[in-house]
């Protein structure tokens, strides 16, 4: 039973604020993502976790105990890095019992653990290999094994699908996920991709600049995000400058900031706000014809996905939008279409600072 | 347009390479065919007259041994130092690294005469380090320092470890700093990370490093002459005698040669049984 809790910690490089006053609790079992774009903190965070930066301020604890100045090496945690950094000299069952014999595990029980934890990872019959004669995938499955050989309280993975290709990264996000489940330990993935982070996570937390931004459940951030900068990161959504008319009851009335267009929209924001309104393509309805609050507009680009085609159509009450093709329905580029959308599809937010 | 550069680079290399036989292959050439040949009044007959005047030489066994002794042990000696410098460079703060890098480039400028004639004046019998030792009652009278294999030693390891560490210093940042922090995570103090993971990955790439050292030290003249007075008699000093003072130059061409071929067996010797392929091919090459 882990639970990780962090307070107030700031980790500041010379001048530079790489993290700043970031709180956050993930409770036993669980597995959280941060997430956010290269540069937000996301690394230092997950390294001052696992002891090998010390913070310039907050606290760290792990059921409750405040382990911020203890030294890595007595905080239990298994580390994934990106890179796998396999021991190359090491073979795969030396690379997984190391963590035991630092620990003083006795040969036989050594053995026993670390052939257990490779069956898990499907590469016990690699035991024998040395790193640089397995595949990328196989080799992130053996730091895997290696991290949670020392059953650690927290397990810390950085961007651990980083060097695979795209075939694998998917496989890799199943089956990493299906490990930790199955050991029920803690677990924290930095990652800049967001479709691995909705795929695996319990929760997200999205940050950015060295703060959280936002943070929940996946589903419920990806619907009902609080900020545009999320509704952007997460997923594909078109964002539209939009003023706040008026409104009540969680509706707002808004209009476009160029075309001057009317609309109804989802959020509660005070009249007279800039904001922007959020579109997800499959809340865009494209059709041949025309209804009461429909508005025209001509398909450009037409680019076909496999599960789902996206349509980029140009109107002139909303400008460039991005919309999902109808199943059945064809509409090549250059078609005239007519789209429109339900109030609860469009998400007025708080325009961003930047 | 490839094609092109690469005639250019071809028709490029054609003086080179002319120079390079000019001035490096044809004199080695003769130089080994002298070391062959006597030359009579009226012609010149081969013999290896030259290599058994060698190997029966008393003082040029001797010469060799303690040439390879020297050389061994500065190789050794200059191959730790340098690699404690070289990591210290690569790991620590930028102060500390930026100090140390430029101490070494800074006696790398300084000619290897003034640093040999330095330790004569730190290591003379009434010298600095002699005062301290009798200061602080270590020893009861001055110690002989200088004008012996010690006093050589010193001087060479001094020269080589600069070089040695220059050399270093890219063998150790290849490895990733966070392949030590994999190990300390997982229980390993920070000397257990060197000794189990830093030093089995990079010491095959550092043997060759004190090898070129090895083979450097061997064909050094300058120190072993100004450091030795006289007193440690290597190779080099043989050479030097046989070709300015007694002007036979098969003998020096002689010695020359077996000098070179011993190394060459031991170079040869130490990358057999470091299994220097395997290593390649362990550290992900081909
Ligand atoms: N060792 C360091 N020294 C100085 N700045 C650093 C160092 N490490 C990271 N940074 C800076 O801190 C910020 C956050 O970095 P990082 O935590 O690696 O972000 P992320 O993992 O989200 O890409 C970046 O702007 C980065 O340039
Ligand atoms: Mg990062």
């Amino acid at each position: 039973m882990s639970t990780l809790e962090i307070e107030k910690l700031r980790i500041v490089y010379g001048k530079y604020v790489a993290v700043d006053g970031l709180d956050l609790t993930i409770p036993h079992g669980q597995l959280v993502s941060l997430l956010g774009p290269s540069g937000s903190g996301k690394t230092s965070v997950l390294r001052a976790i696992g002891g090998y930066l010390p913070p310039t301020s907050g606290t760290i604890k792990v059921n409750g105990r405040d382990i911020t100045r203890d030294p890595p090496q007595v905080r239990d945690m298994g580390m994934v890095f990106q890179n796998f950094l396999l021991f190359p000299h090491m073979s795969v069952l030396d690379n997984v019992e190391f963590g035991l014999r630092m620990r003083q595990v006795s040969r036989a029980e050594r053995r026993r653990r670390a052939m257990e934890t490779l069956d898990m990872v499907r590469m016990s019959a690699f035991a024998a290999r040395l790193p640089f004669q397995l595949s990328g995938g196989q080799q992130q499955r053996v730091a895997l094994a290696r991290a949670l050989v020392i059953r650690p309280a927290i397990l810390l993975m950085d961007e651990p699908m980083g060097a695979l290709d795209a075939k694998l990264r998917a496989e890799a996000q199943e089956e990493i996920r299906a490990v930790q489940k199955e050991v029920g330990v803690t677990a924290i993935l930095v990652t800049h991709d967001q479709q691995e982070a909705m795929a695996m996570s319990d929760r997200i937390v999205v940050m950015r600049d060295g703060a959280i931004l936002e943070e929940g459940e996946p589903g419920r951030l990806y619907r009902e995000p609080r900020t545009a900068f999320t509704a952007e990161f997460l997923g594909t959504t078109t964002l539209l400058p939009v003023e706040v008319l008026g409104g009540e009851g969680g509706r707002c009335r808004v209009r476009h900031s160029t075309s001057k267009h009317e609309f109804l929209a989802t959020g509660d924001l005070r009249a007279g706000e800039a904001a922007s309104v959020s579109l997800r393509p499959e809340e865009i309805l494209c059709s041949h014809e025309a209804t009461a609050d429909s508005i025209a507009g001509r398909v450009t680009k037409r680019m076909f996905y496999g599960v789902n085609t996206f349509l980029r159509v140009e109107t002139s009450e909303a400008g460039s939008l991005l919309a999902l093709e109808a199943p059945g329905a064809v509409m090549g580029e250059g078609t005239g279409v007519h789209v429109s959308w339900r109030s609860e599809g469009a998400r007025v937010l708080p325009r961003d600072p930047s | 347009m490839i094609g092109q550069d690469d005639k250019v680079l071809r028709v490029g290399l054609l003086p080179l390479g002319f120079f390079f036989c000019l001035l490096f292959v044809f004199p080695l050439g003769m130089f080994l065919w002298t070391s062959f040949t006597v030359k009579t009044d009226t012609s010149t007959v081969l013999t290896l007259q030259h290599y058994v005047d060698v190997l029966t030489s008393d003082s040029a066994r001797a010469a060799l041994v303690t040439t390879l002794l020297l050389s061994v042990v500065t190789g050794v000696v200059s191959l730790l130092l340098g690699y404690l410098l070289a990591y210290q460079v690569a790991r620590r703060g930028p102060v500390l690294s930026k100090l140390i890098f430029m101490a070494a480039i800074a006696s790398l400028f300084t000619s290897t005469i003034a640093r040999a004639l330095g330790w004569r004046v730190l290591l003379a019998y009434q010298g600095p380090i002699n005062g301290v030792l009798v200061g602080l009652g270590i020893v009861s009278e001055p110690l002989q320092l200088i004008n012996n294999f010690t006093a050589v030693a010193i001087g060479m390891i001094h020269i080589q470890t600069p070089i040695v560490m220059l050399a270093l210093i890219p063998v150790i940042e290849a490895l990733p700093k966070d392949l030590e922090r994999a190990a300390i995570g997982l229980g390993s103090s920070r000397w257990r990370a060197f000794v189990s993971i830093h030093l089995p990955i990079t010491w095959r790439n550092a043997v060759p490093i004190g090898l070129l050292t090895v083979m450097a030290t061997a064909s050094y003249f300058t120190t072993p002459v100004l450091l030795g007075g006289g007193r440690v008699d290597v190779m080099a000093i043989q050479i030097q005698q046989a070709s300015q003072v007694l002007f036979d130059f098969g003998y020096a061409a002689a010695l020359s040669v077996v000098l070179v071929a011993v190394i060459g067996v031991i170079a040869f010797l130490v990358f057999l049984s470091t299994n220097w392929r395997r290593g390649a091919a362990a550290r992900g090459g081909s």
